[in-house]
């Protein structure tokens, strides 16, 4: 816009101005006057003809006003007055003709004219529809060049993914190769399992060795202790003895009581052999809770009805019926075992037993009890031990002596014999026919029967030797139980 | 139909005639007809070649053509009139101005002072007269050709406008505050009174005229002189699309050539819907432009043509108005070559 306050004009900037709008419409405008006028301009032009036509048809239609020149010589002409008669009748006798034409000139002059607005109309129509199809066409032209992209993408793409592709396959090898390296560990390990599994094999055996050896060690050592300490002592008693008596020589009392020493300088030999061959404390003392239902049932064990253990050894029956309740007490003539006990609390006194057993007064026990002790007697003693035990025991009281059982063929065999301080093996039916006959009722002898790892006793006469098997199935040690009346 | 488009040239020089020559052979052309634009050389000067030039003219028969034959001859220019053929139709863009209207003017190159002068134009004027009633048909490009023609000659025509080239071309955008003036660098068309009137233009409007010409240094020298380049500038010749941007932009037209037969810019001017200033003896473009409705009409004075520029400067309004004006103007004349055609050959 101009201002109107702006007296100086730059003519210069002006002239560019109008340059730069000229060619910046250039790329806009598309020409007004395109081919599409074409076929209407022909159409115009064919209407021209038809409207130039009409124009004569008009023309000639007229009225005549003069008469015409062809006709202006002989012998056509008239004079004047003649001439315009003619055309006069003429006209008149044409004159419906005349009308006529006049109405079809004009209807046709109409026609025309609507022909024209229909051309208007047409060219209107097709230059907007021109208009629209350029539109969708630039639309169409910018969806392709997207498409274009697209398509240029899409190829990026499959490129990409084909090179994933190709990562993925190398992944998948290695991914194999790990595998088979996982393989060959696994195997590794399980050579290494095994190896493992062998060596805890060793292991355990080295254990078991270094336990036994263990064990053997300190049996040695128990058994070397309780010799010196013997010695010890009778060495001691030798010298006190010695030393009292001075400046007197040895009384024949002394000499006694250092010879009486004699049978007790295998004591300790004899505690290291049990040790080694009895089994241990633990086993031992296990295996006779098989005789306190026995104990229990004959209501003993009270203090006006104890028990005495004859041969009381390391004690293991002792421990078993104290902690069960029970008032008991053993004898024993080895002094290590003696010691033993004593270190233990358990009441124990060093007697012979049938010494005791005399000592006693009549019906004053609830029991008495032997293991392992009947097969080191001699048969008179033993006899002498039945007499003394029947006159002891109180009514219902108990006898329980145990005893390897020679009716297993190793140990009737050989096994018996490991002890060197062992008599002879005494026959289950002659122990039980002993007691009898000595004045004890019910008097059977047990062998042992584990069943589901619980221990029973069973009667010794129902075990039928018809097969070689029995001989060694049956248990290497038995029971004789009887009872006073 | 075929159909003979008669004209003479001026070798290299290009004017209105030969955009109407076009103009009129290409809508012969789309109505369906064989058309053949039939021209020789003409020159103006000496007189010799003038005589010389009507003596060919005359002896050219074109009934026979050793070949083809035309239905229609159209003859557009003198000495073209005198050829002979049995369908002749004239559309006369002018006669020999010289000896006609231009007769003992200042624009007559001394014609009128010698006897050769005076010989020649009553030679032209008996022979053009004789032409001329041979034709069945005699149109005038504008009303001015036809007062001449029935002044000179005391013949008749028919006058028939078209459109000037481009006419779906033009237009119309908002004004930027300069007068428009494109036309040949001539005498005749009289830039020199635009440039003048500058000198006396109180708003700060500028004048910018197009066209080449043989009177470009005249022109450049005289603004010099009146120390006025920084508002009018000679910007040469334009493109088509140029032009027509220039005449979109301007606040108005001046265009005040001497007793114009035609005048495209006067048209062009109303096709871009802007005033037109022009000068009462400026032939046919005072017969399209309507005085204080669709421009201004004055006295051919530099003061005048000044007091119209401002005018149309502090009334811009008004100045829109009268394009818009021009414009309808344009429009009602129902100018188009489907006219021409339809009246020239039916």
């Amino acid at each position: 816009m101009i201002e109107a306050n702006n007296p100086e004009i730059n003519v210069d900037e002006l002239i560019q101005k109008i340059c730069n709008e000229v060619a910046k419409r250039q790329v806009d405008s598309q020409p007004v006057d395109s081919n599409s006028n074409f076929e209407t301009s022909k159409m115009r032009l064919n209407i021209n003809y038809i409207e130039a036509l009409l124009k004569n048809a008009e023309s000639r239609s007229g009225v005549r006003t003069k008469w015409p020149d062809k006709l202006n010589h002989f012998p056509f002409k008239f004079n004047a007055k003649l001439q315009k008669f003619i055309l006069r009748a003429i006209n008149f006798l044409f004159k419906d003709q005349r009308e006529v034409n006049l109405n079809l000139i004009n209807s046709l002059k109409e026609s025309v004219a609507l022909n024209r607005q229909l051309i208007e109309q047409i060219t209107t129509l097709k230059v907007q529809m021109d208009e629209r199809l350029g539109i969708v066409d630039t639309q169409m032209q910018g969806i392709n060049e997207r498409l274009g992209i697209v398509d240029t993408q899409m190829q990026e793409i499959n490129e990409y993914v084909g090179i994933v592709d190709t990562q993925m396959q190398g992944i998948n090898e290695h991914l194999g190769v790990v595998g088979t390296q996982m393989q060959g560990i696994n195997e590794h390990l399980g050579v290494v399992d095994t190896q493992m599994q062998g060596i805890n094999q060793r292991l355990i055996t080295t254990d078991t060795r270094i336990q036994t050896r263990d064990e053997l060690y300190i049996r040695n050592d128990s058994y070397l202790k309780n010799d010196l300490i013997q010695q010890k002592r009778l060495i001691t008693m030798f010298l006190e003895e010695a030393r009292k008596c001075l400046p007197e020589p040895f009384t024949q009392e002394h000499l006694q009581t250092f010879v009486n020493e004699n049978q007790h300088f295998l004591d300790a030999f004899y505690v290291a052999f049990e040790d080694k061959f009895r089994g241990s404390r633990a086993d031992i003392f296990n295996s006779l809770k098989v005789y306190l239902p026995l104990i229990e049932e004959a209501k003993i064990g009270t203090p006006e009805s104890p028990i005495v253990d004859v041969g009381c050894g390391r004690g293991e029956w002792l421990e078993l019926l104290r902690e069960s309740g029970y008032t008991a007490r053993g004898i024993d003539i080895n002094r290590v075992m003696l010691e033993q006990c004593r270190s233990r609390g358990l009441e124990v006194i060093e007697a012979d037993v049938i010494a005791y057993l005399r000592a006693l007064p009549d019906d004053s026990l609830g029991a008495v009890t032997g293991f392992h002790i009947i097969e080191h007697l001699p048969f008179e003693t033993l006899v002498q031990l039945f007499d003394e035990t029947v006159r002891v025991l109180k009514p219902g009281g108990l006898v329980v002596f145990e005893t390897p059982n020679p009716r297993n063929i190793l140990v009737g065999s050989g096994d018996f014999y490991r002890d060197p301080t062992h008599k002879n093996p005494i026959h289950p039916d002659t122990i039980s026919f002993i007691a009898e006959s000595r004045g004890l009722i019910n008097s059977k002898s047990y062998f042992f029967e584990e069943i589901d790892g619980i221990v029973h006793l069973v009667n010794s006469l129902e075990i039928k030797f018809d097969d070689l098997n029995e001989y060694v199935k049956v248990s290497r040690d038995m029971v004789l139980i009887a009872y006073k009346a | 139909m075929r159909i003979g488009v008669i004209t003479v040239q001026v070798p290299f020089i290009r004017g209105g005639a030969e955009i109407l020559t076009d103009g009129l052979v290409k809508a012969i052309r789309e109505a369906g007809h064989e058309v053949e634009e039939i021209s020789m050389p003409f020159r103006f000067a000496p007189v010799s070649e003038v005589k010389r030039s009507m003596d060919i003219w005359a002896s050219e028969n074109f009934e026979y053509m050793n070949g083809y034959t035309m239905d229609l001859v159209i003859c557009l220019k003198f000495p073209t009139f005198y050829l002979q053929h049995p369908n002749k139709v004239a559309w006369i863009i002018h006669q020999h101005r010289a000896v006609y209207d231009l007769w003992d003017t200042a624009f007559t190159e001394g014609l009128s002072t010698t006897s050769d002068g005076k010989a020649l134009r009553q030679d032209i004027i008996q022979r053009d007269t004789q032409a001329l009633k041979s034709f069945h048909k005699l149109f005038t490009i504008g009303k001015t050709v036809s007062k001449r023609l029935q002044y000179f000659n005391q013949i008749s025509s028919i006058t028939l406008y078209h459109p000037p080239k481009l006419d779906s071309h033009f237009y119309n955008a908002p004004a930027e505050p300069y007068i428009f003036f494109p036309s040949r660098l001539e005498r005749l068309k009289r830039q020199d009174l635009l440039i003048k009137a500058m000198k006396y233009v109180k708003s700060p409007v500028v004048a910018l005229l197009a066209g080449e010409g043989g009177q470009k240094m005249a022109l450049q020298n005289l603004i010099e002189q009146l120390d006025i380049n920084h508002r009018v500038r000679l910007i040469g010749r334009l493109s088509d699309a140029e032009m027509i941007g220039f005449y979109a932009h301007c606040l108005g037209v001046f265009f005040g050539s001497y007793d114009e037969d035609y005048g495209y810019v006067t048209l062009e001017a109303m096709l871009a819907a802007k005033p037109v200033i022009t000068c009462n003896d400026s032939g046919e473009a005072v017969e399209f432009v309507i005085d204080q409705e669709t421009g201004f009409v004055v006295n051919p004075e530099p003061e005048a043509i000044a007091q119209a520029i401002d005018d149309l400067y502090f009334h811009q309004q008004r100045a829109v108005a009268m394009g818009i004006a021009g414009l309808e103007r344009y429009k009602s004349l129902n100018i188009s070559w489907n006219n021409v055609i339809q009246q020239i050959l039916w």
